[in-house]
């Protein structure tokens, strides 16, 4: 029983397989924001560079998580 | 439903020991560079032998149940079992022709073993929260998670595994260069390669993170609730409150083992069918 109604019945237009994909927008969205803090401070501990990097990676990390996530859900907009 | 029975630490202090009790059943039994207080992991070599132990013994459960069945089919006459075994087989491999774009001979059977081994391991939250590590404290065990996947290293490593998979296929496919290049120009073009290089790092790593965090989050907080319902008989079962709680206990807990039922199936499901399309997008040129 494939659960359809996760993504609603709507006409898709990029192949179905990307459909899946939309469970796990929320979940990588946050990942990506964790993601980025911890990448920036990985590399701070390296480059002795604290909270510099921690602080850009983490935006971009959000930023990209926004971007991704309005990318994934245009498609079926 | 054994879940009443209260651990020895929360029983000995009475009604203030539910914080222990909860704490004593989320501990794992840990060997190696561990705390000797608190026993959690405080090293690298940090080893949670319960989740190994149950990972292996439903690893070795699949494989046994699988081989019986293997040297026993009948195309003429199958038994209930067979149907049973060819309808999963049946379901995964549907799913995979779905989503899958190109032809992999390992991903349907990456697929299936995803699938029952994260199930089964889920399965594990159904079995009433005290009755093993009542068991495993009686052959002098102090420690038991029953539970593999509310361990974030289980989760992790077989997201991890997924992950590397992702990188060998686009490398593969895609060759060098050209997985390389979507690391470039992938979301502002050509002139914010360094930002472009740092998010989608970010990207492809948080995928591992959130099929990982996704499995936790949801079976760790399930097992959260099966305690707290074990809790509500468990401190007040002494006299006639009891009358009133044990069958709200009962009500409860059967609701949420029914619900649960649901999530573990779905967490499974999701999990596999993620890993395929991840997989997928690794297989195809256009990201």
């Amino acid at each position: 029983m494939p659960p359809v109604f996760l993504f609603g019945a709507r006409t898709m237009k990029s192949p179905p397989q990307m459909g899946w994909l939309l469970v796990g927008v929320g979940s990588h969205l946050a990942a990506m924001v964790i993601v980025g803090f911890v990448l920036g401070y990985a590399l701070d501990a390296w480059l002795e560079t604290r909270p510099l990097l921690m602080f850009i990676f983490g935006c971009l990390g959000f930023v990209g998580g926004i971007l991704k996530a309005h990318k994934m859900l245009s498609r079926w907009g | 439903m054994g879940d009443r029975v209260l651990s020895e630490a929360a029983h000995n202090s009475g009604g203030g020991g539910t914080v222990e009790y909860i704490q004593h059943h989320l501990t794992n039994l840990c060997v190696g560079d561990c705390d000797p207080v608190t026993h959690q992991a405080s090293g690298f070599w940090a080893l949670h032998l319960d989740t190994i132990f149950f990972g292996y013994l439903i690893a070795a459960l699949i494989v046994f149940v699988g081989w019986r069945v293997g040297s026993s089919l009948n195309p003429d006459k199958p038994s209930g079992f067979q149907n049973f075994v060819e309808m999963i087989l049946d379901f995964v491999s549907t799913q995979v022709k779905d989503t899958f774009p190109g032809h992999n001979p390992l991903i349907a059977p990456l697929a299936l073993t995803i699938f029952l081994w994260v199930f089964l391991m889920n399965f594990m939250d159904l079995i009433p929260v005290d009755l093993l590590p009542m068991l495993a404290s009686g052959l002098g065990i102090p420690y038991l998670k029953v539970v593999p996947t509310t361990d974030l290293n289980t989760t992790l490593a077989m997201s991890l595994t997924v992950f590397a998979l992702v990188v060998f296929y686009s490398l593969k496919v895609k060759g060098p260069v050209g997985y390389l290049k979507m690391f470039l120009f992938h979301p502002f073009g050509k002139f914010f390669i360094p930002v472009n290089i740092v998010m989608t790092t970010i990207e492809e790593l948080a995928k591992p993170l959130s099929l990982a965090l996704r499995l936790f989050g949801n079976l760790f907080a399930g097992e959260l609730v099966f305690l707290l319902i074990a809790l509500i008989g468990g401190t007040l079962t002494v006299g006639a409150a009891a009358l009133f709680w044990f069958p709200l206990q009962v009500v409860l807990d059967l609701g949420w083992l029914i619900f649960h039922l649901l999530v573990i199936t779905l967490q499974a499901f999701i999990f596999m069918v993620l890993t395929i399309v991840y997989l997928g997008m690794a297989h195809t040129e256009e990201h």
